[in-house]
């Protein structure tokens, strides 16, 4: 049966390139002028790059062939069944957990889709963290889409801001220079994402399901000192969350704009102790003012409904809006906010002849922004229940700066290290500040 | 007697201002004995050799070019009413001549090669660095099978028994080539800015030179370039690609060159060959910091119904090995 198969084998590949030397044969192309100056720009093509346009060298590739093609499937299977793992060090750093130190694995076959793990010991809490997920993804020809899901079980510490939290810099901010401003809180328990994205955007339904509980303060130390800027942790609202999350984002036809919106909701008719009613719209975009200037809007705006517990409320503050307060001075119920960047898209640096090291893109940027938060007590600070949709205007705090960017394009080619000045508008208690940022000029939006 | 022809003017004639007869002087040289017409005739020719300097010195002495004014014809204004192509329209056909381009191929097959060349602008000659050679064959609506035929590392890792997948390219069941026609595609089109730069009648053939830019000032990194179509079938037949600013400076300092071919193979222009030079920030050691990327198309079959036999039992990227590294 074997030698049968073999046999008929080399007779489909003996006919294959029977075909293919009569087919080659029959197309040699009759040489118009269109051909000899395609080949005369070819030609100048081969010039400048050398010996990396020379031919292949044919010698063998025949037997190869033959010998390929005899080879069955077989030999394929053994790759499919491969496994992939890599591993990599799991590390953070805050005052409630102390250092985070640990260790992450994934594990991916095509049959058995990504298997991931992460375990860390906290040195503040002596607590293990972890996570054991599962992700998978298929393709979804009718859509031109991807379909995704992601399902994970474990114990986190994450921060109370839902929004802008970066974990890495965060942590290098909180281990080197104490300059930590979130707070944060455990969660326990089942998480999972369903996602179908495409090129136009994308749409996710998500749930959870946690035991959410506050974090003490436990590690005031930092590398270069001791005392960090906020020398407490702010108590979560402790009770199990069962979350139905919907979210979507899309590109406006036509332009070059983005809309993101998200609604998060827990109810105690979905197992949950905590009632509210979460959502988020960010839209933003760039307009060009020619070949030099780009015009950079974008605006977000969030509401919650119903109780609000902490690690739900909208911040304001910081890099991530209103920089002339401090990351995450204010929290409330509501949050408007909105931003004008102005940028010099050229790279300065080579024209000024600067030192700067890897010539990296140097980029001048404006900036105008306002942004308020209400529904909060003006006592503690906190959220409080609001029927209000809308901020009044003696809410906002406005700021106009500028700034330069040096663009790394890690991760993302838009991303740059912003070094900006703020000046506030108004008379309030707000002073001047300098703000070093790692990010994108359409920082609202979260990334695709 | 039969009648005689009448003696005609010579297509060139002299004839002074006033002259009533406007008869030519040869006529009246060939009257001259022999030797003395042949010098008349030599000094004529100087004068008509000196004539355009003569002119322009002296435009009002010495004779003049005739002046044709016995025939005259009134051709009426034609109206074209055709306008010409405007770019909205040849960016539609090209996009419309690329999509017929697909549907038309129902099977084909390459060889690709694959190759890395380091050292490319040093002083010293460039090394290949990594060569792999594949036999690619594709058939609608998605079937794919890739022979490898040969791969070369300069510096194999050790304990590698040609599993490594570094430089192994996946290619897919798709013939649309999107490398070359990403910017005329309908969802891409809105985000580049198009100009004609150039256009060129080779014989049957009007080959437009066409620049695009990335629409958003923001989208420095984003690639423009030109690309040559022929308007008889609106395919793209060559495209030079640039970038104002790397995508990743901190790891790319630039894209120097980046050029995508196309070459006939039968009806059809189908993609030959990639090449690029790049430059890293930061040269690695063994590597350099300049390289060369190239991926050569060649032996190209369309259209020639390759067997389903051939593709069973393979994956997406359908490969199947067939050599060792290092040979």
């Amino acid at each position: 049966m074997s030698a049968r198969a073999n046999a008929l084998r080399l007779a489909a590949a003996a006919l294959l390139w029977l075909a293919a030397a009569s087919a080659r044969a029959q197309d040699a192309p009759a040489d118009t002028l269109l051909d000899a100056y395609v080949r005369q720009m070819r030609d100048s093509t081969d010039q400048w790059f050398g010996s990396t346009a020379a031919p292949v060298d044919t010698a063998g590739l025949d037997s190869a062939l033959a010998a390929g093609l005899l080879k069955g499937p077989h030999a394929h299977a053994r790759q499919r069944r491969r496994l992939r793992f890599d591993w990599g060090p799991a590390l953070g750093f805050n005052r409630a957990d102390g250092g985070q130190l640990g260790a992450g694995v994934s594990l991916g076959t095509p049959w058995l889709s990504g298997l991931s793990g992460k375990l860390q010991y906290t040195t503040g809490t002596h607590e293990l963290l972890g996570e054991g997920a599962w992700t998978g993804s298929w393709r979804v020809d009718a859509l031109h889409s991807r379909l995704g899901l992601k399902l994970a079980a474990g114990r986190y510490t994450l921060a109370f801001d839902r929004d802008y939290y970066e974990p890495i810099l965060t942590s290098l901010n909180a281990f080197f220079a104490g300059e930590d401003r979130h707070h944060y809180l455990r969660r326990d328990g089942f998480v999972s994402n369903l996602r179908l994205s495409a090129e136009s955007g994308f749409a996710t339904l998500s749930f959870r399901d946690q035991l959410e509980s506050s974090l003490p303060y436990t590690t005031d130390w930092y590398l270069f000192g001791h005392g960090p800027v906020l020398p407490f942790n702010d108590t979560a609202a402790v009770g199990r969350v069962s979350e139905l999350g919907f979210g979507g984002d899309v590109t406006i036809p036509g332009t070059r704009f983005r809309v993101n919106a998200n609604y998060w909701t827990s109810d105690p008719q979905l197992g949950s102790d905590m009632l509210y009613r979460r959502t988020r719209v960010t839209a933003g975009g760039d307009v060009s003012l020619g070949r030099h200037f780009a015009l950079v809007p974008q605006a977000t705006y969030g509401y919650l409904r119903g109780e609000t517990p902490p690690q739900e409320a909208f911040f304001l503050g910081g890099v991530a809006n209103v920089r002339t307060l401090r990351r995450n001075e204010l929290a409330g119920a509501g949050r408007a906010y909105g931003r004008l960047d102005l940028i010099v898209v050229d790279d300065l640096g080579r024209p000024l002849h600067l030192p700067i090291p890897a010539r990296l893109p140097l980029q001048l940027g404006m900036f105008a922004g306002s942004g308020a938060v209400w529904g909060r007590d003006p006592v503690t600070g906190d959220a409080t229940p609001t029927s209000r949709t809308l901020p009044h205007a003696d809410e906002f705090f406005s700021e106009v700066g500028a700034g330069v960017m040096l663009r790394f394009g890690i991760p993302n080619p838009l991303t740059a290290l912003r070094l900006e000045v703020a000046f506030p508008l108004g008379a309030d208690h707000r002073h001047t500040s300098y703000a070093l940022a790692f990010q994108e000029p359409l920082n609202l939006l979260p990334a695709r | 007697m039969l009648p005689q022809r009448p003696q005609r003017p010579l297509p060139c004639t002299f004839h002074t201002p006033g002259d009533p007869q406007r008869v030519s002087r040869w006529v009246r040289f060939s009257r001259l004995p022999y030797l003395r017409a042949h010098v008349f005739k030599a000094l004529a020719l100087a004068v008509v050799i000196a004539l355009p300097a003569a002119a322009q010195a002296a435009p009002a002495e010495g004779p003049t070019l005739a002046k044709e004014d016995t025939m005259r014809t009134d051709v009426s204004t034609v109206l074209v009413k055709a306008p010409r192509v405007t770019l909205e329209e040849i960016l539609d056909r090209v996009a419309r001549g690329e999509a017929r381009r697909d549907s038309l191929m129902r099977d084909q097959s390459f060889t690709a090669t694959l190759r890395v060349m380091r050292d490319t602008e040093s002083k010293k000659a460039p090394v290949l660095f990594a060569e792999s050679v594949s036999k690619v064959y594709k058939k609608k609506p998605d079937k794919l099978r890739t022979v490898e035929l040969r791969h070369y590392e300069e510096k194999p890792d050790k304990g590698d028994h040609g599993d490594n997948e570094d430089l192994n390219a996946d290619f897919s069941p798709s013939m649309g080539e999107e490398i070359v026609n990403f910017a005329f595609r309908p969802a891409n089109r809105k985000s580049f800015k198009f100009t004609i730069e150039d256009r060129k009648l080779l014989g049957d053939h009007l080959l437009y030179t066409l620049a695009f830019e990335p629409r958003s000032a923001l989208a420095v990194f984003e690639p423009s370039g030109r690309v040559w179509v022929d308007t008889k079938d609106f395919v793209i037949v060559r495209q030079e690609i640039e970038f104002r600013q790397s995508p990743v400076p901190l790891v790319l300092k630039d894209i120097k060159h980046l050029v995508v071919e196309r070459a006939r193979a039968g009806d059809f222009w189908v993609m030959s060959r990639v090449l690029m030079r790049m430059e890293l920030t930061i040269p690695i050691p063994k590597f350099g910091r300049a390289f060369d990327f190239a991926l050569a198309l060649s032996d190209y079959t369309v259209n020639t119904d390759l067997p389903d036999s051939l593709f069973a039992g393979t994956d997406r990227q359908g490969r199947v090995r067939s050599s060792k590294k290092g040979s």
